[in-house]
Parts: C-alpha cells; sequence; structure tokens
C-alpha cells in the first residue's frame, strides 16, 4: 500500500492546485463544524463539486468536522453528516467521540478519522479510537521519529501523520491562551495564534528578558522532508501538509515536491541527493517562515522557535494563467515584474521553463513595461503550452540541476 | 457531593477532613504536570494516613504520555493499586485503556482540560466505562450545568485554583534562556501589551502555562445544587495554607456567614497576587475576530 499524500485546501481552486500538482487526497472544511473559521470554506454545492473533480482523477476528498464542539454545535450535524456522504465524501475528520459514534451508528459510507486535536501520542491511547471503530488515527505533531517507529509496530489502525506546515507551540487541542487573552476559540476555529506575540519574562518581579528579543512559544514551521524516506520505510498511511489557508502557490510547490520525493522513492527504493535538492528548492519557493523538521529529531530547542514572529514576504510567485492560446498565455498579475524580466513557468508536471518576458500587453494591446497592479489581466508570449494550473514566478538563480 | 482538594503535606490532612473535603488530589511528580507532590514512598504515606482519616485519595497523573514512556507509566499504575489509591485523574486516555487491560481497580476519572465541552462526549465516557470526568474549565457555566444535568452524579467541576491554558513538550524558558533547569515557582509570562502575568511552569517534561486563578464564591451555592459528583479546588501552584483558607471562606459562604463579596475580599487578601476570575465569567468565546 502506498503512502497518502494528503494537501490542505481553503476553496475550490485550491484544491484542484493540489489534486493536479499531485495529492492523492484533499482535506477541506465546511462551513460548519470545522477548524478555521478564517479560511474561505466551501458550501456543500462546492464540497459535492470537489468530490466530482477529485473522484473523476482517482483521489479522495476529507471534510474536517474538527471543531471541539459545544453542546448548541450539534444542531443540524446528523443531517450534515448525511450530505457528506451522498455527495460521497471520502472521510470526515473528527475530534470528538460523540461525533465518531453518530458517524458509525448511522452507518454511512465514508471513513471516520480521529484529527490530532484528540493529541494522541502513543499505540495504547490509538487503541482507544481503534475500539470505537474509527478508521484512521491523526497522531500528534509531538510524537518524536523514535517513538512513531515504535507506534507503527504496535498499532493496525492507519496513522496519518505531519509532514510539512505550521506548528502549534503547544498540544494542538490543548491550548486556549487565544481564548483567554482575545476570547477567539482555538478550538472552534478562531485561533488568534496568541502563542507567536512577544512576552516579558519573569521571576518573581525580576525580568529577564534578553536585550533586544523578548521570548515567543511561536514555532518555526515544519518542513520534515528529510525524515520523508524513513516515515515511507515504516509505512505510515498518510502524510499531511497542513495549511488550509495558505495560497494556491504554496500548496502547489509543496506537493509538487513531496510527490516528485514519494514517487522516486516507490521507484527506486530510496530517495537520492538530486530529488532532496530539487525538493529543497521548491519548499524554498513558497514559504514565509523558517522552518525545521517539528519533533521528528527530539523536542526542538532554540532552532524550533521563532522570536520575532517575521514572516517573510515571500513575491517569488508573479502571475498565474487565466487562458492560453497559440503561444500567448493571459495572466493575472499576483506580483511586480517588468518587461524583460527572466520568468520561469512552473506546472504541475515536468521540469520548469524559463524566459524573457519579450512581449507584455494589456487587453488593449498596449504594452505594458511594468506588471505592478495586483489582477491586473495582462498577456505575455510564452516558450510552452500553459494551462491554468500553471504559475509564473521569478526566476532565481538556482535550478534542480 | 464530593469535595475533591490538592494537598502537599500530610500534615494538612486532618484540617481538610475538619472542612468536609472527602477526597485529596495529589501529585506524583514524574506523572503530573505538578510542581509539588510526592514520590512514591510519599504517595503511599499520605493514602494510608488519608485512609485512617476516611478520606479517598485521587493521585493526579495528567501529563500525555509517549510510546517509550508506557513501561514505566504501567508500573507506576499498577503501584498506585498496590497502595491502594482510590482513583486517578489523568488527561490521557492511555491511562483508561491501561487501567483496563490490567483490571486496575482504581476508579478513573478523565479531565482532558479542554476537551469536554460538550454532553454528548461525556455520555460517550460513560458508554466506555470512565468512572467520572472533569468538565472543560474553557466554557461558560450555564453549559457545564447542561452537561451535569445530562450526566446526573457524573461529572466534577473545577470550581478554584489556576486554570492551565496551554500545555506543550517544549522548554520555553530554558530555550529562551539557554539554561536547562526546572523552572517551577514565580515565573510568568507578560505579553508584550498587556500587564497580566501568566504563571509559567517548566518541567523536563514540558510546559504549562496558566491564567487566571479560578474562584467561584458567587456561584457556589448554585453549584451545590446542581447534580454534580463532585467539586474539585486544585491550587497546584499555591501551598495548603491558601487551600485550608480557601475552603473555610467557601464554606462560610455556603453556610451564610459570609456573602460573596466579602468572601471574595478575604480571598484577594489571602494573596494579593493572585488574580482571580469569577467562574460565571467564562463567556462563550467567538469563532472568529469579533
Amino acid at each position: 500500500m502506498k503512502v497518502e499524500l494528503l494537501a490542505p485546501a481553503g476553496d475550490l481552486e485550491r484544491l484542484k492546485v493540489a489534486i493536479e500538482y499531485g495529492a492523492d487526497a484533499v482535506y477541506i472544511g465546511g462551513k460548519q463544524f470545522s477548524l478555521r473559521a478564517r479560511a474561505s470554506n466551501f458550501s456543500l454545492a462546492d464540497i459535492k463539486e470537489a468530490v466530482e473533480y477529485a473522484h473523476q482523477r482517482n483521489r479522495k476528498v476529507f471534510v474536517t468536522v474538527n471543531m471541539i464542539p459545544h453542546n448548541s454545535d450539534f444542531e443540524g450535524l446528523r443531517q450534515y453528516l448525511e450530505q457528506l456522504d451522498e455527495i460521497k465524501v471520502d472521510a470526515i475528520i473528527c475530534a470528538s467521540a460523540a461525533i465518531l459514534a453518530l458517524a458509525k451508528s448511522m452507518n454511512l459510507n465514508m471513513e471516520v478519522h480521529i484529527s490530532t486535536q484528540q493529541t494522541t501520542t502513543n499505540s495504547v491511547a490509538i487503541s482507544y479510537w481503534q475500539n470505537k471503530k474509527a478508521d484512521r488515527i491523526v497522531l500528534a505533531r509531538e510524537v518524536t521519529y523514535e517513538n512513531l517507529k515504535e507506534i507503527m509496530k504496535e498499532t493496525t489502525l492507519p496513522v496519518e501523520v505531519f509532514i510539512h506546515g505550521g506548528m502549534c507551540a503547544n498540544f494542538s487541542g490543548r491550548c486556549v491562551i487565544s481564548n483567554m487573552l482575545t476570547n477567539r476559540d482555538a478550538n472552534r476555529g478562531g485561533c488568534a495564534q496568541s502563542c507567536r506575540w512577544s512576552y516579558h519574562l519573569y521571576h518573581h518581579d525580576s525580568c529577564l528578558d534578553k536585550e533586544g528579543q523578548l521570548l515567543s512559544m511561536g514555532s518555526k514551521d515544519m518542513c520534515a522532508y528529510d525524515y520523508l524516506q524513513r516515515l515511507l520505510d515504516i509505512k505510515v498511511a498518510s502524510l499531511k501538509i497542513e495549511g488550509r489557508m495558505k495560497t494556491a502557490y504554496y500548496i502547489a510547490t509543496v506537493v509538487k515536491a513531496y510527490r516528485i520525493l514519494i514517487d522516486e522513492y516507490y521507484q527506486n527504493g530510496t530517495i537520492s541527493e538530486k530529488r532532496l535538492n530539487e525538493a529543497a528548492i521548491l519548499f524554498k519557493r513558497g514559504s514565509n517562515r523558517e522552518s525545521f523538521s517539528g519533533f521528528y529529531p527530539g523536542i526542538p530547542d532554540i532552532n524550533g522557535q521563532i522570536y520575532n514572529n517575521d514572516v517573510m514576504a515571500n513575491q517569488s510567485y508573479l502571475a498565474n494563467v487565466i487562458d492560453y492560446s497559440a503561444g500567448v498565455a493571459t495572466v493575472e498579475v499576483r506580483n511586480y515584474f517588468r518587461l524583460n524580466d527572466r520568468l520561469r513557468i512552473f506546472n504541475p508536471v515536468g521540469e520548469d521553463v524559463y524566459f524573457n518576458v519579450d512581449s507584455l500587453v494589456d487587453l488593449n494591446g498596449e504594452t505594458v513595461e511594468i506588471a505592478n497592479r495586483p489582477m491586473q489581466v495582462l498577456k505575455m508570449k510564452v516558450p510552452v503550452e500553459v494551462n491554468t494550473f500553471t504559475f509564473i514566478t521569478k526566476s532565481e538563480v538556482e535550478r534542480w540541476d | 457531593m464530593r469535595i475533591v482538594t490538592s494537598v502537599f503535606q500530610e500534615q494538612s490532612l486532618t484540617a481538610l477532613k475538619k472542612l468536609q473535603v472527602t477526597h485529596i488530589l495529589v501529585n506524583e511528580l514524574k506523572f503530573s504536570s505538578g510542581i509539588k507532590g510526592f514520590d512514591l514512598q510519599g504517595l503511599k504515606n499520605i493514602t494510608e494516613q488519608a485512609h485512617q482519616l476516611n478520606l479517598q485519595v485521587i493521585v493526579k497523573a495528567d501529563r500525555l504520555f509517549n510510546q517509550s514512556e508506557l513501561p514505566e507509566l504501567l508500573a507506576f499504575l499498577q503501584y498506585l493499586d498496590v497502595i491502594a489509591v482510590d482513583e486517578i485523574l489523568f488527561s490521557d486516555l492511555t491511562i483508561k485503556m491501561l487501567a483496563d487491560k490490567y483490571a486496575l481497580k482504581m476508579k478513573t476519572i478523565y479531565a482532558p482540560e479542554t476537551l469536554l465541552t460538550n454532553k454528548y462526549d461525556v455520555r460517550q465516557l460513560q458508554l466506555d466505562g470512565f468512572d467520572s470526568c472533569v468538565i472543560s474549565k474553557d466554557i461558560p457555566l450555564t453549559e457545564m450545568f447542561d452537561i451535569a444535568a445530562s450526566n446526573k452524579d457524573y461529572c466534577y467541576l473545577r470550581i478554584h485554583g489556576p486554570i492551565l491554558i496551554s500545555y506543550g513538550l517544549r522548554r520555553f524558558i530554558s530555550v529562551y534562556l539557554n539554561e536547562f533547569k526546572e523552572y517551577t515557582d514565580n515565573y510568568y509570562l507578560c505579553e508584550e501589551h498587556r500587564e497580566t502575568r501568566l504563571p509559567v511552569v517548566e518541567k523536563e517534561s514540558g510546559t504549562w502555562l496558566y491564567g487566571y486563578t479560578l474562584q467561584s464564591v458567587n456561584e457556589i451555592v448554585n453549584i451545590c445544587q446542581r447534580p454534580l459528583k463532585g467539586i474539585i479546588f486544585d491550587n497546584m501552584l499555591y501551598d495548603d495554607e491558601y487551600t485550608i483558607a480557601v475552603i473555610k471562606i467557601y464554606e462560610d459562604v455556603i453556610g451564610q456567614k459570609l456573602d460573596s463579596q466579602k468572601a471574595l475580599e478575604k480571598l484577594m487578601q489571602l494573596n494579593e497576587k493572585i488574580i482571580y476570575t469569577d467562574i460565571s465569567e467564562i463567556k462563550k468565546t467567538a469563532l472568529d475576530k469579533e
């Protein structure tokens, strides 16, 4: 059984991007019952379209029902689950024993996966969920690789682990700093990420602040491709990418990078340095925060922390293609570039293509020297056929080979 | 209704018994979030003494446990059974599964801090054979009462003590100060634009961040009329002297010797640095920025 590459999507566009760039499954949130309240979540009609799109390509769609529910949150849940099942969603991801029990009592076709919000960290805890007929467990991000290896020997329930994306400072599901400081519920989709703020540290009344640097609990993002081969060796069922609020370009770069690595593993039984280097370049293009390997090597030290909470502006994504005809791409501008710049074509499959922008016109055919208006629609000559899943990006000096 | 209170010294037991405490809550240092508590021999001693006073003993083991800790955890649980601890309060399902598998006699109290926020999940616990549970302290009091009413004589309510707001394995203070040791008493974090100091405890096994200290003097009479299994005073950051004084204040409110306003004033006089929040002030949280 090959591992599943599971990608996030905040809307239909991003779901399609995830699938085209190589995700085996995509997880999305509905309008209700889901964390990430600020993600542009899916209506039932959107979910139906997503499922049809995915199933036509032999991929899967999971829907998060992963809030820690209050009494009133159960209103309409049964009907919602029925609707998800009717439109052939492949699984729900939930964080509540009651929701699991309800779904199982309804004899639905879709699977029920237990969310990382339940903070499962060992095989004995997994057995609780297995006894309750859960179909998959999503482990806490705090499980080290050595512990995971032992867990995999002890459990028969399919195990999903995180491989990439944002990290909570503390156990996901067990943190209510946001609730206390902002009244935004971390466990019902409103997390204000208060852990990333800056804090003074005191002992009694003595301030222990380091000069120019307050304490933050904020974590670097996870980017654990250096553990990928080991995770594949121990046969985890699914590798999860975090980030339902991330951009389409981020999803494209991350999914393609892992797709390349996973495919090579199954083709050659190992992942080469060359492919790892390629992937590293892709990760760098899409990221906007420093990264590390999460808890796989052990409990993070200073290399897992961010104290300045700076999010690096990532402006490598310049435009997306909205149409193509006879060597001319119609693009929608996202970031600044100029006529005669050297750019890159980033496609779902295959190597990047580099080209000079020697023709850039607006819809009236007037030449444009500088593309600097977001969402501006322009036309440019391109050297290869492109499609609506193509991204036009900056051409950094790095190359794959 | 059971009255459960944290205790750190054997000599406090008699005073607590006189205050109608029925159960004591004790930490074992390795397996709990506690910064004060007992070693294995100390647990045995206090269990024996408590039983002599007809007090029941609940051991708190509220960490989450990784795979490599399971053998040691099992040995610990079996030891608790041997020394006749009555109940165990925990936040990791692992303990319930081990208790079942090894037929341990201790009763189980599931207290996963943030996760028990509705009556349906509590009902599942009953069906799964958990002996009782602690309702999440992060929901409004009316919702706590709804849960208790739907699961009669099954739920505990935390009514007094520092509110745990976050728990993780990272060692934030050690990493920040580049100095690895245990940071237990009197460390605080203070968000740069706020004045509230949040107690923070760091042990080898992780970091626990607390918010305000919960108090329920306004609502204690109301709470006592609800079909709860028990109420918990968990003062893990304070000492027994404080706890005994606190319980006396609640007792006076219940006995109508003290009104709640005066009770609150007395609470504040016990330790002027403690910032309290009333249990009825815990609001329905928002799903997004308001």
